[in-house]
């Protein structure tokens, strides 16, 4: 599904990753940890695009992460933010934002597909009315996870998403994702998601290892 | 009817009037002596050479010459753009210099060849200060906007790489930014239009009437020369920002961190 062959990242100049080598299957549920600036973002903007890769190949779905492909690539992935950005209009407009774009229009979900992915979300559907500012982070995290859905997203990139958390949307979060049959590489210090998850990686100096 | 020739004994009593500002700044610590020592004796030199070029200029009124000054003029314009938003004159200059082009020169013709219809159309009289008005004032709304455009993606890149993942093109992912950009860079300009006459006489209208001109012909020139202002800025504004993404962002749709210039100067 997704996997890393020898991979070194780049930036101005800079090795930021060297030599990574893994792959994740199908439905598994991975957490990368190390310390803030060791490179975990990096590792995921890489599998979008989003960092030059200098040598080696990523693949996802057996696609190498090169311009050609980068279009399809990202039809596959969802990122689900630290602190996901909202619009000043409300929570509807946000939760519908990419079916305003080409790629999405007039594949809108019906109301009753859009009530059927926030209940699995536990999330109330009155929400949808109120401004998308004034959310807990809680909510504006599920918003987003409740949009990738709609846009049957297989492979969810999440960076630090407990950090902001209460406790019933954590549970809310973690239940979907632990339970769900997506993919999951995360970034995460949180001890409860780390021992949860199938596997961990750790980041070093650039190196990843797998923690057995 | 001519404006009253200042003598010069009296003209430089007007740099002693300097001395005051420049004392409350140095009571306030604030360290901008030199600076505005410096930007005060540029301001007259180049204001003085102009005036001398001015009136060669004037005088020669050759087509060639009136479009080899507009030319300059406007490549100095765009690399002061490019340097105050902070971005690299060797990647964007082009884009950069076809945005300030559009907007100008689209206007300047207007004002040329159906408003003002000077004889003959290229008279340098009217064709260079235009032409500077609008440029200046384009210079001014690009630093901006350009600026808040480029800074505002780099500070936003996840939300940026969101719209990309959620299926936008690259247009659709920077409209947003876009928006905001234009939108902030505009305000000054808007603002000003709303309490123009009121609380500030603009300075061209100002120079006119003491220039002898009269008022009612005055105002039309200045109504003329906002519109055209507003309008230049819009469309060098979005010129600029649409001919600048193919240079400043790569085949993957990221934005290129060589595009931002080495140290920012403000």
């Amino acid at each position: 599904m997704i996997s890393f062959d020898a991979v070194t990242i780049g930036m101005q100049g800079r090795i930021l990753m060297q030599d990574v080598s893994f792959s994740i299957m199908a439905g598994e549920k991975v957490v990368l940890c190390g310390k803030s600036g060791s490179g975990k973002t990096t590792l995921l903007k890489a599998l979008v695009g989003g960092a030059r890769i200098t040598q080696g190949v990523i693949r996802v779905n057996g696609l190498a992460v090169l311009s050609e492909n980068i279009l399809q690539i990202r039809q596959e992935l969802a990122y689900i933010p630290q602190e996901p950005s909202v619009s000043q209009e409300t929570a509807a407009e946000d939760l519908l934002l990419p079916f305003s774009f080409k790629a999405h229009s007039g594949k809108e979900p019906t109301t009753a597909q859009i009530e059927a992915v926030l209940g699995r979300l536990l999330l109330d559907p009155v929400i949808l009315r109120q401004k998308s500012a004034t959310l807990s982070g809680g909510e504006k995290q599920r918003l987003v996870i409740a949009r990738a859905i709609l846009l049957n997203k297989r492979i969810f990139l999440a960076d630090e998403i407990t950090s902001a958390l209460d406790a019933e949307s954590k549970n809310a979060v973690f239940t979907f994702l632990l339970e769900s049959e997506h993919t999951v590489l995360s970034i995460s210090h949180d001890l409860e998601w780390i021992g949860r998850c199938n596997r961990v990686f750790i980041i070093e100096n650039g190196i990843l290892r797998e923690e057995k | 009817m001519e404006a009253l020739d200042i003598p010069l004994a009296r003209f430089a009593l007007l740099y002693l009037l300097l001395l005051l500002p420049l004392y409350f700044l140095q009571r306030l610590k604030l360290g901008l002596g030199r600076e505005v020592l410096i930007s005060v004796v540029r301001m007259s030199v180049q204001l003085f050479l102009v005036g001398i070029y001015l009136k060669y200029i004037f005088a020669i009124n050759s087509l060639l010459l009136n479009i080899l000054w507009i030319m300059v003029i406007m490549v100095v314009a765009n690399l002061n753009i490019l340097k105050k938003a902070g971005l690299a004159v060797k990647k964007l200059f082009w884009p950069s210099l076809a945005g300030v082009a559009c907007g100008t020169l689209v206007v300047l013709g207007v004002f040329l060849f159906l408003v003002v219809r000077p004889t003959p159309l290229y008279d340098a009289r009217y064709m260079i200060p235009l032409a500077g008005m609008l440029l200046g004032n384009c210079m001014n709304g690009n630093i901006l906007s350009l600026e808040r455009f480029y800074s505002g993606l780099r500070k936003s890149e996840s939300t940026f790489l969101s719209y990309l993942l959620m299926g936008a093109t690259l247009k659709e992912a920077v409209h947003p930014f876009m928006r905001e950009a234009i939108r902030s860079s505009l305000a000054p300009t808007i603002a000003s239009m709303m309490t123009i006459g009121i609380v500030s006489l603009p300075g061209m209208m100002t120079g006119q009437i003491l220039g002898g001109s009269f008022p009612l012909v005055a105002i039309k020139y200045q109504i003329m020369i906002m519109i055209g202002i507003f309008t230049s800025l819009v469309i060098s504004m979005v010129a600029s920002l649409y001919l600048s993404l193919p240079f400043a962002f790569d085949r993957m749709q990221m934005l290129r961190p060589e595009i931002f210039a080495g140290k920012k100067k403000r």
